[in-house]
């Protein structure tokens, strides 16, 4: 009798196994042939954005005019994967450390709907950490940027 | 092609061409079409399209985050084209005023209810004040170690002239109940995610506040109706607070019977320590309080820092001063970094809650480098910190001096 039971039990499971495995591949398939497709933003470019650093290494240190963002190794998917949502103008305004960065990721994820960044995740904080690390500047900086004008009254 | 793989070969051509997809990019991830900033992409980033000065400095174009440089804040009653823009996110598309709704809700509303923009005018009486409203943020890009978000300069501030009907006569109208705590309030823009379902930013005020004269629900800026960018077409203004509490696209008004807990209100949101911290401190939600009234503060609108002047020549000054919900009594001005200090002329506010206007002549001993330094005191006997003030982990609230550089040849 308990012999039966058991047989019977792990035949359960198996189906259970079996029935969820078939649910998975086709929901696969049909994402795959486009019949069914997931929201959007809850659609993460993770996998897809493979973003390779396109930039010539001779342009490094300059500011690429389109986003204002500093070209250097990694530029390309720190302006993909953050101008997904926000203006690349609100990266290139801040300055953390590497751990205020991840900081600021990770509050994304939590509140923002950002995605999990996967293996790029490295790749951004890299870029950041050193394109975007805080100033010392004190308690009062001096003024900057001065555009001079002969004032006649 | 699949979705997935469309948007794959779309986000591979994205990394390497122009800023000009921008817009299609928008479109494809958030569903959201932005009209505004399509406008702003094809006539060459000019703000006129948006109904703003092309002298006004852009710190985020998604949302839009716009500020004022300060020689464009000259007159006393800020123009709508130089009020600066604070969004959370996406204002809404094509409104319409004759189907736009005000609903009053919440535990503590005895009568709920939703009038539309005709009720609401026709109901009560009308009033119009300058009210000075000023992003919490203000003055975020000097704080060390820096704070995140936008980084705002001396910009987002603004005094322009509202009209509307007393927020307290429509509560009033609607019934508060004895435990009513907080008046919070939802509007009509819509998340950068591009869901539909998650409130972009909700907060509010004490029902003291709430029922103060110069409360507003206004649908007019110095006479005209409001920008779309400044909550067209309905929105509240609470002078001296946090501007994030003068909820634009206004659509509903809920009355708490708590401190209002939507998003931007909890956590660290428009939050300082409640008791100071060192520079860089973590702290924890529970030890951060909620910004009220915001601190005195003033600018020099004229003459644009850099001007060079002869020696022997007068400088004519002038600029505006405000405190939150106080009064400002005395304006001063330093050419020496506050060694000596010159009293300025100072006139009294056009009502309570106006910025109000100073100016003072001031002449150079010798050739040089200077900087006119600004600095307002309060009725309190509170004045601007030369230096930035206590650090906070948001970076609100800089009210340092506001200070232009001034060549003597």
């Amino acid at each position: 009798m308990k012999e039966l039971d058991d047989l019977l039990k792990n035949m359960r499971s198996l189906m259970r196994l079996a029935i969820a495995l078939a649910v998975i591949v086709t929901g696969a398939v049909l994402l795959r042939t486009g019949l069914i497709s997931l929201p959007l933003v809850e659609d993460p470019p993770t996998e897809i954005v493979r973003v390779e650093t396109a930039a010539d290494t001779s342009l490094y240190g300059s500011v690429d005019d389109a986003s204002g963002l500093i070209i250097d190794r990694h530029f390309d998917v720190v302006k993909t994967q953050c101008g997904a949502c926000h203006s690349t103008a609100l990266v290139a305004q801040n300055r953390f450390t590497r751990d205020g960065w991840l900081e600021l990721i990770r509050w994304m994820q939590a509140e923002q709907k950002l995605w999990d960044l996967g293996e790029q995740e490295t790749a951004i904080l890299d870029y950041l950490a050193k394109n975007y690390a805080p100033k010392d500047m004190g308690r009062r900086p001096n003024l900057a940027n001065i555009q001079w004008y002969t004032l006649d009254e | 092609m699949s979705n997935k793989q469309s948007r794959k070969s779309f986000l591979k051509k994205l990394s390497l061409v122009s800023f000009g997809t921008v817009f299609a990019k928008e479109v494809v991830f958030a569903g959201n079409v932005n009209a505004d900033m399509a406008k702003w992409m094809q006539e060459g980033n000019d703000l006129s399209s948006m109904g703003k000065s092309s002298g006004l400095t852009v710190l985020n174009d998604r949302p839009w985050n716009i500020e004022t440089p300060a020689h464009l804040l000259d007159d006393a009653v800020t123009p709508a084209n130089k009020l600066f823009v604070r969004n959370n996110g996406i204002p809404p598309q094509n409104v319409s005023i004759d189907t736009w709704t005000l609903s009053i809700e919440g535990e503590s509303v005895v009568k709920p209810m939703t009038m539309s923009l005709d009720e609401l005018k026709s109901k009560f009486k009308h009033y119009t004040y300058r009210l000075t409203i000023e992003c919490g943020g203000n003055g975020r890009h000097e704080f060390n170690p820096p704070a995140k978000g936008n980084q705002w300069s001396t910009g987002a501030v603004g005094c322009p002239e509202w009209t509307g009907v007393r927020l307290a006569d429509v509560l009033k109208y609607a019934g508060v109940k004895d435990d009513a705590v907080y008046v919070a309030y939802y509007g009509k823009d819509s998340h950068l995610s591009g869901d539909p379902d998650k409130v972009v930013i909700s907060r509010g005020v004490p029902v003291s506040k709430a029922m103060e004269n110069e409360s507003l629900i206004a649908w007019a800026m110095n006479g005209e109706d409001l920008p779309e960018m400044n909550g067209y077409p309905l929105r509240l203004v609470f002078g001296g607070w946090p501007a994030s509490t003068s909820g634009k696209w206004l659509s509903r008004i809920s009355i708490r019977n708590k401190v209002h807990d939507g998003p931007k209100m909890t956590g660290q949101s428009y939050r300082i320590p409640c008791n100071p911290v060192e520079p860089g401190a973590k702290v924890d939600d529970k030890d951060m309080c909620i910004i009220e009234s915001m601190p005195v503060k003033s600018l020099i609108t004229y003459p644009k820092s850099g001007a060079i002047l002869k020696l022997g020549q007068t400088l004519n000054l002038r600029g505006h001063s405000w405190a939150g919900d106080n009064k400002v009594s005395k304006m001063h001005v330093s050419i020496d970094f506050g060694a000596t200090w010159q009293a300025c002329e100072l006139k009294e506010p056009a009502n309570r809650l106006a910025w109000q206007q100073w100016s003072a002549k001031t002449s150079f001993p010798k050739k040089g480098y200077y900087e006119v330094w600004a600095r307002a005191t309060d009725e309190n006997g509170k004045s601007q910190p030369m230096i930035v003030p206590g650090w906070n982990p948001k970076g609100y609230l800089n009210n340092a001096c506001h200070r232009i550089a001034v060549k003597v040849v």
